[in-house]
């Protein structure tokens, strides 16, 4: 296993490949014991128990039936975020080969950000989450697409499109998740392991 | 700065919301579990970008993420519409106007959701723009870029070290909300959640991570 990592990523050293290793080993054994040791948080608040009664549910097929329903979220939410983090690393690397103005190019990005992001919240409001989730995978694509090319007219296209769909990142998935989540009657408690699995941190609440 | 405090107005309403209707505890428990998911997958993303940047070259990311996208797109169509509406069916009648602007009073009406939302846009933007500016004239002098990348190289170094910081905010989550080390490894959490995305961006400074790791853990 580690020589066929040493094969895929070859600059790396020895040791840093064993690190990795040793890490990911503790890290899995970690939550291998936390799911097993942690204290059962999925006893039935009152809420649940109305809620139960009300829709002539079990405690056990509201659960798989929410599970379905963060899994849709989950699989979703982790593959975007996944593609933004692969392309946005390596854009700052991309645009050096091209020999273009980058802080231009960054610049432009966070502009058309900042100018967009007041009314995209309500637009997104106004015409769906959904439809306002496959207008950023659009986005993102033609954007990736535009990465192809070296010309700066493409390049500056390209990062005023990117302000727009990082203003949809962050606000049409979490917002469609939230309003499913009610819309289809699960727990208030519930939304929470959602957002566990799935939101960025939240340094700022701390201090409320 | 301008782009963090853009996301005041986005980010801040779910935050609210999760404030609302979650007690404080369980954010917190949450918020630590987040950076846990956040870390994984910026590793993952990290090896798959540069497997495919040594195969396909400076393009390669860009490819896999147009197939990764289009993935997530296919997923999409099976959900279901919803809409930001205050009663069932009136998305219909409720203009943009009107979202837009009762979207502002909710701003001005609530100091908490005004006040996450300046707290996480001046951390963040203070970590892109002060703190870089000052990141970047210490290490971008070549010599010193010369001699942090020939010591540390960048990405085998940081990858391990995220994931013991993973490590760490699993662990601390299971010790107790409550405990001093819970709190500071929060604190800790976060500080290096930043500096990972300023790694994330600017890619030749990802060594910056690693020290940080170091000097928290």
């Amino acid at each position: 296993m580690s020589d066929l990592l040493s094969n895929v990523l070859p600059e790396w050293p020895a040791w840093a490949v064993d690190l990795l290793f040793t890490m990911t080993a503790a890290l899995s054994f970690t939550l291998l014991m936390l799911y097993f040791y942690t204290p059962d948080d999925e006893k039935e608040t009152e809420e649940e128990k109305k809620l139960l009664k009300s829709a002539h549910k079990t405690h056990q097929s509201l659960h798989a039936e929410f599970d379905k329903f963060r899994s849709s979220y989950l699989s979703v939410y982790l593959v975007i975020t996944l593609a933004d983090w692969m392309q946005g690393t390596h854009m700052y690397t991309l645009y050096l080969s091209y020999n273009v103005n980058i802080s231009a190019l960054f610049l432009t990005g966070f502009l058309s950000g900042a100018i967009f992001a007041p009314f995209l919240g309500s637009l997104v409001d106004k015409f769906g989450r959904k439809r306002s989730c496959i207008v950023y995978c659009i986005l993102e694509i033609v954007i990736n697409w535009l990465e192809h090319y070296s010309s700066f007219e493409m390049l500056l296209f390209g990062r005023v499109l990117g302000g727009i769909s990082t203003n949809l990142l962050f606000s049409a998935f979490e917002s469609w998740m939230a309003t499913e989540h009610r819309k289809r009657g699960f727990p208030e408690e519930w939304m929470a392991r959602t957002y566990s699995e799935v939101s960025r941190g939240i340094l700022s609440m701390e201090d409320c | 700065m301008i782009q963090r405090v853009k996301c005041l107005f986005l980010l801040s309403l779910f935050e609210m919301c999760l404030t609302v209707v979650v007690p404080r505890l369980m954010i917190l428990v949450c918020c630590l579990q987040c950076s846990i998911g956040n870390g994984a997958t910026a590793i993952l993303a990290g090896v798959i970008a540069q497997v495919l940047e040594d195969s396909l070259g400076h393009i390669g990311p860009f490819q896999g993420a147009i197939a990764l996208t289009v993935f997530a797109l296919v997923l999409i169509l099976r959900w279901e519409e919803n809409y930001g509406e205050s009663k069932e069916g009136d998305h219909g009648t409720s203009s943009v106007y009107r979202q837009f602007t009762d979207g502002w009073k909710l701003v001005a009406n609530d100091s908490k959701v005004l006040r996450i939302g300046l707290i996480q846009a001046l951390s963040e933007g203070g970590m892109y723009t002060v703190s870089s500016h000052v990141l970047l004239l210490c290490l971008c002098w070549y010599p010193w870029r010369l001699l942090l990348n020939r010591i540390l190289p960048s990405m085998p170094t940081s990858i391990p070290f995220l994931l013991s910081f993973c490590l760490n905010n699993k662990v601390c989550l299971h010790v107790g909300p409550h405990s001093l080390i819970n709190e500071s490894s929060w604190r800790c959490a976060n500080g290096m959640r930043l500096l990972c995305t300023y790694d994330g961006h600017y890619h030749r400074w990802n060594c910056i991570p690693t020290i940080r790791t170091l000097l928290c853990n």
